[in-house]
């Protein structure tokens, strides 16, 4: 089958350290690594974030892991201690990413 | 639980009957829990390279890292700072069936109207209706996900700002909206929203070199009803 959603190839965990966030991105099959990189462009990434995210998008590979590490500048309006977001930590925005459409041709 | 050899490499692994797992997966996950770079891993005694790891799962909720490479420490302190930064309320009405977002949509109306009336002079606002997918937002829509109209929601409207005053004014405006959209489906807590004052967050690095430590023994007071 055609993954449609990132969530049909990929789990994510995400944590936010002040006005930033981390989204750590696994794939479940490691032959879906090089897709993963294709999908996960910061600009894409950004583009996906593009209502909340104030900042930018930095993506580190961790290929040992079959993982990519996004982390995204001034998203949480503020930071968790002052921001006004049901979400102020940030924990959903790993679930957010995987509701990615996969948009590549076949 | 982990047990460490002399050439670095990790066996993790946890008490049997604990629950949990420890497995490759659980293991990348916490990885890359709350990281920035991975290549420099800051701790005060080595620069961890996260992409030198390897990984092996030995079954048994044991999990086997070897290969891990790194540098000498760094010349900085991680350092968690927080100062004050004004008051904060949020405040939350629920709303059912039948017609429950239209109920919502009627409460945000007033809520937003009182705000204006009473002049209240605030730094930031936000409304949100819990239950229509208002944490991932437009996302939801463009994932092409069904999203079903919700039979039961939360209003929710937080503020902050920098004169208690308004913001107290604000919080004791929960329980008027019984006088709002009919169906009010009582409160979270009690008729106020909470007041509560903001310290903000700043985590930052310092030169090492600023820091002096200093071990202190204190005798504790002994604590009535502890037990060995």
């Amino acid at each position: 089958m055609t993954p449609r959603l990132l969530i049909d190839i990929a789990w994510a965990h995400s944590g936010d350290k002040g006005d930033c966030v981390n989204l750590g991105v696994v794939v479940r099959d490691p032959a879906d690594y090089p897709l993963l990189l294709r999908v996960l462009t910061p600009e894409r990434v950004l583009r996906h974030f593009s209502d909340i995210c104030r900042g930018q998008v930095q993506r580190y590979e961790l290929p040992n892991l079959h993982a990519v590490n996004l982390v995204l500048t001034q998203i949480l309006d503020g930071g968790p201690m002052r921001s006004l977001r049901m979400d102020p930590q940030g924990k959903t925005l790993g679930d957010s990413l995987l509701l990615m459409p996969i948009e590549e041709a076949a | 639980m982990a047990e460490v050899d002399a050439d670095g490499t990790i066996v993790l692994m946890k008490a049997e009957g604990t629950g949990g797992v420890v497995n490759t997966g659980t293991v990348t996950e916490q990885l890359l829990h709350e990281i920035n770079d991975p290549r420099c891993f800051l701790t005060p005694d080595v620069v961890v390279d996260w992409t030198t790891i390897q990984l092996e799962d030995l079954g048994g909720d044991r999990v086997r890292l070897w290969g891990i490479r790194g540098a000498p420490a760094p010349g900085t302190l991680k350092l968690s700072i927080t100062y004050r930064d004004g008051w904060r309320t949020i405040l939350m009405w629920p709303y059912t069936w039948p017609h429950a977002m239209q109920k919502a949509q009627a409460a945000v109306r007033k809520i937003e109207h009182t705000v204006q009336r009473l002049g209240l002079r605030l730094e930031a606002t936000r409304c949100d209706i819990f239950g229509t997918g208002a944490i991932h937002g437009r996302r939801l829509a463009e994932s092409g996900l069904p999203t079903p109209e919700p039979v039961e929601v939360f209003v929710r409207f937080a503020a902050r700002g920098t004169r208690r005053a308004d913001i107290e004014r604000l919080a004791a405006q929960q329980a008027p909206m019984h006088k709002g959209p009919p169906g009010l489906a009582g409160h979270i807590a009690a008729g106020k929203g909470p007041v509560t004052p903001i310290y903000s967050h700043w985590p930052t690095v310092v030169p090492i070199t600023v820091v002096t430590p200093c071990v202190a023994f204190v005798e504790a007071p002994e604590v009535q009803g502890a037990t060995a």
